[in-house]
């Protein structure tokens, strides 16, 4: 290929050489240990949280730049109000889980009308949240058990959000998880082949046979490696498919349907897409109610994960849910990003968190990278608008 | 709701959590079971608070030429646009 | 004789993939108002920058000889320092800062820790006075309007001893007073010995300044046209050397079919101030538009005709509403909703299209099935095979010059992006239009292009409002015209019986407190 070609390619994919340098990186520092199984399932355990909500956050910055502060303190008092429910109260699962919904909705609705139709600027009134919410939570724990945490959750609640899909024993390899995997794989590249010939029997631009095969190798071997490696440690985490499905349903939402493009015209102009008929107040609204669901759903992991409620539950989950985003390419004015970039970047912090944990990297050195992390994504974005001027 | 108004709010609040990692660090100065040297934190802590109060620098110029954009637009006939 | 002031040679400059300007000549002389006239593109633009050190020596080959001397500018500071100075088309003034401190921006006296402020605004109210401003230094530039900005630019330029003064679109955003005293201005400069370059597409302002007028097109002189002749140098004459062919009419030619039953009408449609409810902005409005007819609403800027297509276009605009609106006979109660009005066939084209017609942000291809969505899609999934086959349609249809739908609006040059923002309303398949300025800052090329496109949407049976703050395009496309001024339309007028004495007449006798 011509020099240029690789130099724009570059620039195109450069999140993602990023996030498989540093890999390459942690995998020299761990020895080998990042590589192993139980990374594997760890960096998606630990790490569902950071795509649940970079999905929320990312339909909230696509409408110009605008975030949530409040969805990990939010997470603390779900997770306290849902230790009530199912420990102290004894609700059942199902009960218990549809009243986290509810109450989820409630302040979604809450939280867009206070946005969308009352016109409070967002990250005042999620801020509000963010100062409000953990206190709540915590007095809530307090008030119900002496320790100040709430456990243990039930085994049914916890087989839902946590654990595995057709479990085995760990070493045994797991064929429905690796068929699985055979299966996503040979999906991608089936559709990526068919989309090509669609477009080409249509007359349109289309990728080239070497980039099908470029694009479909890739991901095929990614998915194949993840989902071997899973097998090799029980089997497919249930979070995975949560994540999975998550990022899946947003994905289409976001390029397919004429909601998300009312996303993008409302972040990229929400003048001009008012005066084409857009209800700049309803996309508003649906992007905090979509917020605050979502941040439920991820609250139910986080608290399955942990196996409890406890106080500091969910500290720091909005920066990390936005710097997924940033680095992810989502523009911090609005109007552009992609699920895909988000899911790179929030792939690239899990890699980092996991990496620091496993050589079990100084706290003090773990908050000094978190911040280049995140001093750098901002340079980048400011970087990346004074080339577009 | 100005876009360019959210990114310097956006960019503010990048700053801020630079500062609030700067008072953690500064808070756990007297651990005895870290590896981190109190000059090499001090050295981070001083590094993050520049970056921080540059990038506050910057958001503000950012929020300050939108208002200006803002003006100038309002100036030309009145506005349309509804606030 | 006259000594030449300014000549540049062989000037050729490419960017990436273009090549903007190829051996481009141009002489200036000494004392003269030099005009430089083209299309959008024909690099007007790109010559003064390579001029007055923006696109630095070294990025463009050929010569550029100011007072017998080569020179090689490295930056703006270079070109200024002999006196060469450019003011843009956008003002580059800071709002909140005092007329004094903007002309001596980057230019201060004193010294360089100790800015002398008593010699700052003593100098710069000479200087005002010097433009005709009778306003005070120390005023804040946003207290003034444009017009008064504008000739502050003027005044800063002044104030940086400027010999060859070149004006970028100086009065694409004043309206025909202003301009009339910023041309009488650069004519009073002339008699000083001031020499200066105008760049503008409006060509009766090049008539009534200009010595000398320079044509470029495609990026090549095409030629230089002598205006000391006993009659100035006709409109047509310009425009034959911009676009290189006879434009006999530059209004393309209506087919004056049977005009149908009334599309749209309005009955004493009052309209008040979103900010300052006391004000009404349009009062007491009436008119009515048939079908296949183009009705023209002339006004001068602030006469309140963007607001009234606004309201009409689902009260996009202002509080406290009153008044009628019948379509097709119907009274139609309007709520607060633009997508009412859309599914109403009602279509508002902005004149303010990069700020709220168009995401620049954004491909042709999304920009132009904006309004019409549905049509697109089935059960809220976008089918993109036919958003791109409505794409090139209208692509084809309105001559958008851009190899691929997918580019970015924001790239486009303005021509072509009005051409897509009147897509996307087209799209929409309305049966009213209400195009405001639709042609403001185009090229003579592109505006012909446009104005057919408005007489084949009349010949379809569509009813367009066409407000324009062009007399002659106003006499030239409508059927009838309607007069507006301060908020009230003060005449109408058949087309075939108007003249531009007659309209301006209406407005002037109107404000006298009639």
């Amino acid at each position: 290929m011509e020099r240029k070609e690789v130099l724009t390619l570059l620039k195109k994919n450069a999140m993602l050489i990023v996030l498989v340098l540093v890999y390459l990186f942690f995998l020299i520092i761990t020895q080998g240990g990042i590589f192993s199984p139980s990374s594997f399932t760890e960096l998606i355990n630990q790490n569902a949280y950071v795509y649940i909500l970079g999905a929320g956050m990312l339909m909230c910055m696509l409408t110009g730049g605008n975030i949530d502060l409040s969805c990990g303190a939010f997470v603390c008092l779900l997770g306290a109000l849902g230790g009530v429910f199912m420990i102290v109260q004894g609700l059942g699962t199902g009960i218990s889980i549809l009243l986290m919904l509810l109450i989820g909705v409630a302040y979604g609705c809450g939280l867009g009308y206070l946005i969308a139709y009352i016109h409070i600027p967002p990250w005042i009134a999620t801020l509000a949240g963010y100062l409000a919410f953990r206190g709540l939570g915590t007095s809530i724990l307090s008030a119900n058990s002496k320790t100040g945490s709430l456990a243990p959750f039930p085994v049914d609640f916890q087989s839902l959000f946590y654990g595995r899909v057709f479990p085995t024993e760990k070493g045994v390899f797991n064929w429905p998880c690796f068929l699985f995997g055979l299966f996503a794989a040979s999906a991608v590249i089936v559709i990526l082949l068919r989309v090509r010939s669609s477009r080409q029997s249509k007359g349109y631009e289309a990728d080239t046979l070497a980039g099908v095969a470029a694009k479909g190798g890739l991901g095929g071997a990614a998915i194949l490696l993840v989902t071997a490696k899973l097998a090799m440690d029980g089997g497919i985490p249930t979070t995975l498919l949560w994540v999975a499905g998550i990022i899946l349903v947003y994905s289409f939402l976001t390029s397919k349907t004429t909601l998300g493009r009312h996303f993008y015209v409302v972040g990229g102009n929400i003048e001009a897409a008012r005066l084409s008929g857009i209800n700049t107040r309803r996309i508003m609204f649906i992007a905090y109610l979509n917020m605050a669901v979502l941040t439920s759903i991820a609250t139910m992991t986080v608290i399955a994960r942990s196996q409890s409620a406890y106080a500091d539950i969910g500290k720091n989950f909005e920066m990390d849910a936005i710097s997924a985003c940033v680095v992810g390419g989502v523009s911090a004015s609005g109007g552009s990003g992609t699920v895909l970039g988000m899911v790179i970047g929030a792939t690239l912090i899990g890699v980092i968190n996991l990496g620091m944990s496993l050589i079990s990297l100084d706290a003090n050195y773990q908050r000094v990278v978190k911040g280049f992390v995140l001093l750098a994504a901002v340079v980048f974005d400011i970087l990346s608008k004074k080339r577009a001027k | 709701m100005d876009q360019n108004k959210m990114r310097a709010g956006l960019i503010g609040i990048a700053a801020a959590y630079l500062l609030y990692l700067c008072y953690e660090l500064y808070q756990g100065r007297g651990e005895t079971d870290t590896t981190m040297t109190p000059t090499a934190r001090g050295v981070f802590i001083v590094l993050f608070a520049i970056s921080a109060l540059a990038l506050l620098v910057y958001a503000y110029r950012v929020w300050k030429h939108s208002r200006e954009q803002d003006e100038k637009s309002s100036d030309r006939e009145d506005s349309t646009r509804l606030k | 004789m006259s000594k030449t002031l300014l000549e540049m040679k062989s000037i050729t400059k490419t960017f990436p993939g273009v090549k903007a300007l190829d051996n481009v000549n141009l002489k200036v002389e000494e004392g003269e108002i030099h005009a430089l006239v083209g299309e959008n593109g024909a690099g007007k633009s790109t010559l003064m920058n390579v001029l007055s050190g923006i696109y630095p020596y070294g990025t463009y080959t050929g010569d550029i000889i100011y007072d017998g001397k080569v020179c090689r500018f490295s930056n703006i500071k270079d070109s200024e320092r002999l006196g060469i100075v450019i003011i843009h088309q956008e003002l580059a003034l800071v709002p909140e800062m005092s007329i004094g401190e903007n002309m001596y921006l980057g230019n201060e006296c004193g010294h360089r820790f100790s800015i002398d402020w008593n010699k700052t605004y003593s100098e710069a109210d000479r200087y005002l006075k010097t433009v005709g401003l009778k306003e005070s230094s120390k005023v804040l530039v946003k207290t003034i309007g444009t017009g008064k900005q504008q000739l502050v630019e003027i005044a800063k330029a002044l104030a940086k001893k400027a010999r060859l003064l070149i004006l970028d679109e100086p009065t694409s955003s004043l309206n025909e007073e202003d301009s009339r005293a910023l041309l009488d201005l650069m004519l009073s400069f002339k008699k000083q010995g001031m020499t200066m370059i105008i760049i503008t597409h409006k060509l009766n302002e090049v008539s009534y300044v200009a010595d000398k007028i320079t044509v470029l097109r495609d990026g090549t002189t095409i030629e230089t046209i002598d205006n000391h002749g006993k009659e100035p140098v006709s409109e047509e004459r310009i425009i034959k050397g911009m676009v290189g062919r006879e434009m006999t009419n530059r209004f393309p030619k209506r087919e004056k079919t049977a005009l149908g039953e009334v599309q749209m009408e309005i009955t004493h449609w009052t309209v008040h101030h979103p900010l300052y409810p006391e004000r009404k902005v349009v009062d007491d409005v009436s008119m009515y538009v048939r079908k296949g007819e183009v009705v023209g609403i002339y006004g001068l800027m602030g006469a309140g005709r963007t607001e009234l297509a606004m309201s009409i276009f689902g009260q996009s605009y202002g509080t406290h509403f009153s008044g009628e609106l019948k379509l097709n006979g119907k009274t139609v109660k309007m709520r607060r909703s633009e997508s009412d009005a859309i599914r109403h066939k009602i279509a508002y084209v902005t004149e303010d299209r990069k700020g709220n017609g168009l995401v620049l942000s954004q491909s042709i291809r999304v920009n132009t099935s904006l309004a019409n969505l549905k049509a697109i899609s089935s059960h809220t999934v976008i089918d993109s095979d036919r958003e791109y086959a409505v794409a090139k349609e209208y692509r084809e249809k309105l001559r958008i010059k851009t190899p691929s739908v997918d580019q970015l609006v924001g790239n486009l040059s303005g021509g072509n992006q009005q051409k897509v923002l009147l897509a996307k309303w087209m799209f929409a398949e309305p049966q009213i239009l209400l195009l405001d300025e639709p042609t403001r800052g185009i090229d003579v090329g592109a505006k012909y292009e446009i104005y057919c496109i408005i007489n084949d949407l009349a010949a379809a049976g569509k009813s367009v409002v066409l407000i324009s703050s062009e007399l002659p395009e106003v006499l030239g496309m409508s059927d009838r015209i309607y007069i507006m001024n301060e908020g009230r339309f003060v005449d109408e007028m058949k087309a075939e019986e108007a003249t531009q004495e007659s309209i301006m007449a209406a407005i002037l006798r109107s404000g006298k407190g009639a």
